[in-house]
């Protein structure tokens, strides 16, 4: 069984600085493989020592060249082999242009029955990008996926939450499933997984060996800071609960929300 | 392009801004609905121009329809908008990459400009505001808002539907929660790590029986500490909310579950942290003790 992870080594927006002109710098914020990816990599890691499957994982990098720390972090959390798009070209890719990159990849790496992705990456948090891959392969995708199970025949078991409770369902493979960030708690890698994951394959796939993507390019014709700077922002001092609150009160009532 | 647009409902109807952002294009409003026939029903009588119809098998997710959604969209590209449950994001995930439309979240507003279509949205995390231009089609990820307002029902054109793989859901569980709506609640209040003990809680539902307010939580409380279920965590991967008030209790403010407020009319915190984020993202904040504020809130709003 080949288990495919997509992971992105991205660091999280809360750590990126936002300029008066909404401009984002990412320059101070530190790319890590998110705790989204880790919880992929393990929910894989787990299945295939169950059914002696192998973990590849697959990221989208738009530099020239692979970060070595990306594929060693990634890799020490149990994956047994990396393979990256790296590409210039692929700086700020969209949404889209990623989810069809994957699908591209994951056609070339080949008898993939299971690609697993997290809930969300940290950076863009669209949480589109395993379903467009899935669009692209025409496959099924389902997300939000707190336990898989391969156990049973040529399928997946699959749980997660509906809105009333919760749902499984069986589905044959190749399918793909993002898993909710609380699916299992991800180990921590140890030295010897760290010292083990340098000596992993890591395989860098040129973007034109994948052909011609048919995603629509966009441009930005500009940013800008969010206004929610428009809150009133007014402080009061709680020392003494009862006036506090009966200020709160009357404001509430004022607005008549209360 | 002419800006026609399909909407992609998913289960369930409410869709009243996903028609909104539609109806501020030109073109005509197409409803593509995988769901029960009260759903394609509902949005019939949307204010939608045209509706297609998947009626599923009960027994098979909705997601196993994407193909079928491919080939609907395939036939007539425009704009493609979806709302944010799990089915809707992967059958609008399956549509977008039929048409390799890019797509943007956090949408807050859509215009033709000639052949093109320009999108203001919310871009990494909320961080910023992006201003997009794309000529060729586009996929809009909007947040639900509720029920429509009914109005005269077009025709509905039921299409074949085809399931992909073989999918069959062989159990299904209910819990005994009532299900969260507060997407549609005039009222919110949201609970963070304030809040110290499950059995704190108590003192929350107390004020939301006072304020006739649903009860939200921060990420940690739904999906580490399990202390309320998933339908009530407001954030960027969560619900969105815009409510009369958004009464934020022990939250500290981090851009991910602010993401999910900024539609709240009027903000107020109460946290013992005067540097906490949710400070400057609040309309009025108390600094001080929720333990001691929220049951005399409570007192207060019951008239005793």
């Amino acid at each position: 069984m080949r288990i495919v992870v997509a992971f992105k080594w991205a660091a999280d927006y809360q750590e990126a600085s936002v300029n008066g002109s909404g401009e984002v710098d990412w320059s101070r914020a530190r790319p890590v493989v998110s705790s989204y990816d880790a919880v992929a990599i393990e929910v894989a890691r787990q299945i295939a020592d169950a059914v002696s499957g192998e973990v590849i994982g697959l990221s989208v990098i738009g530099e020239p060249t692979v970060p070595s720390m990306a594929t060693k972090t990634a890799l020490a959390r149990g994956l047994d082999r990396v393979v990256v798009v790296a590409d210039e070209t692929l700086n700020n890719a969209s949404t889209t242009q990623t989810g069809e990159v994957l699908s591209r990849a994951i056609r070339q790496i080949g008898d993939v029955d299971l690609v697993l992705a997290g809930d969300s990456s940290i950076d863009v948090a669209a949480k589109m990008v395993s379903s467009i891959a899935a669009g692209f392969l025409g496959w099924p995708a389902f997300t939000d996926v707190g336990n898989v199970n391969v156990t049973h025949g040529s399928g997946v078991e699959l749980t997660r939450p509906t809105a009333v409770g919760s749902e499984t369902f069986t589905v044959t493979r190749p399918t793909v499933v993002a898993l909710t960030a609380d699916a299992v708690v991800a180990r921590v890698p140890g030295m010897k997984d760290i010292l083990a994951a340098g000596k992993k394959p890591v395989e860098q796939l040129s973007l034109a060996s994948l052909g011609d993507l048919e995603s629509v390019p966009y441009t930005v014709r500009g940013t800008s800071r969010p206004s929610h700077g428009a809150r009133l922002q007014k402080v009061i001092d709680a020392t003494d609960t009862s006036a506090a609150v009966k200020q709160l009160a009357g404001i509430l009532r004022d607005a008549g929300v209360s | 392009m002419a800006a026609d647009t399909w909407i992609i409902v998913a289960g369930q109807p409410g869709v009243k801004n996903l028609i909104e952002i539609a109806r501020g294009l030109t073109g005509q409003v197409r409803a593509l609905v995988v769901g029960t026939e009260d759903v394609a029903d509902t949005i019939a009588a949307a204010g939608v121009d045209e509706v297609v119809w998947v009626r599923p098998d009960p027994d098979i997710p909705l997601e196993a329809y994407a193909t079928t959604v491919q080939s609907v969209v395939q036939d007539n590209p425009g704009v493609l908008i979806g709302g944010r449950n799990p089915a809707e994001r992967v059958l609008f995930g399956a549509a977008v990459a039929t048409l390799g439309a890019p797509v943007f979240t956090g949408v807050s507003s859509v215009a033709a400009d000639g052949d093109d279509v320009v999108v203001k949205h919310a871009a990494f995390g909320g961080i910023t505001e992006q201003t997009v231009v794309i000529s060729g089609p586009v996929g809009l990820v909007v947040d639900g808002g509720g029920l429509p307002e009914p109005g005269i029902a077009v025709a509905i054109e039921e299409i074949a539907a085809e399931a992909m793989n073989d999918v069959r859901v062989v159990g299904r569980s209910e819990s005994t929660d009532e299900h969260a709506d507060l997407a549609s609640a005039a009222r919110v209040i949201g609970v963070g790590r304030g809040l110290k003990k499950e059995e704190d809680l108590a003192l929350i539902e107390e004020l939301a029986q006072a304020l006739k307010a649903e009860i939200g939580c921060t990420r940690p409380l739904a999906e580490g500490l399990d202390w309320l279920g998933r339908d009530r965590y407001i954030g960027i991967s969560g619900a969105h909310i815009a409510p009369k008030l958004y009464l934020a209790v022990g939250v500290s403010g981090q851009l991910q579950h602010i993401d999910g407020v900024r539609g709240a009319d009027l903000i107020v915190s109460i946290n013992s942290d005067p540097r906490a984020p949710m400070t400057a993202e609040a309309d009025y904040s108390l600094i001080g003790d929720l333990y001691k504020l929220v049951p005399a809130l409570t007192s207060a709003l019951s008239g005793r």
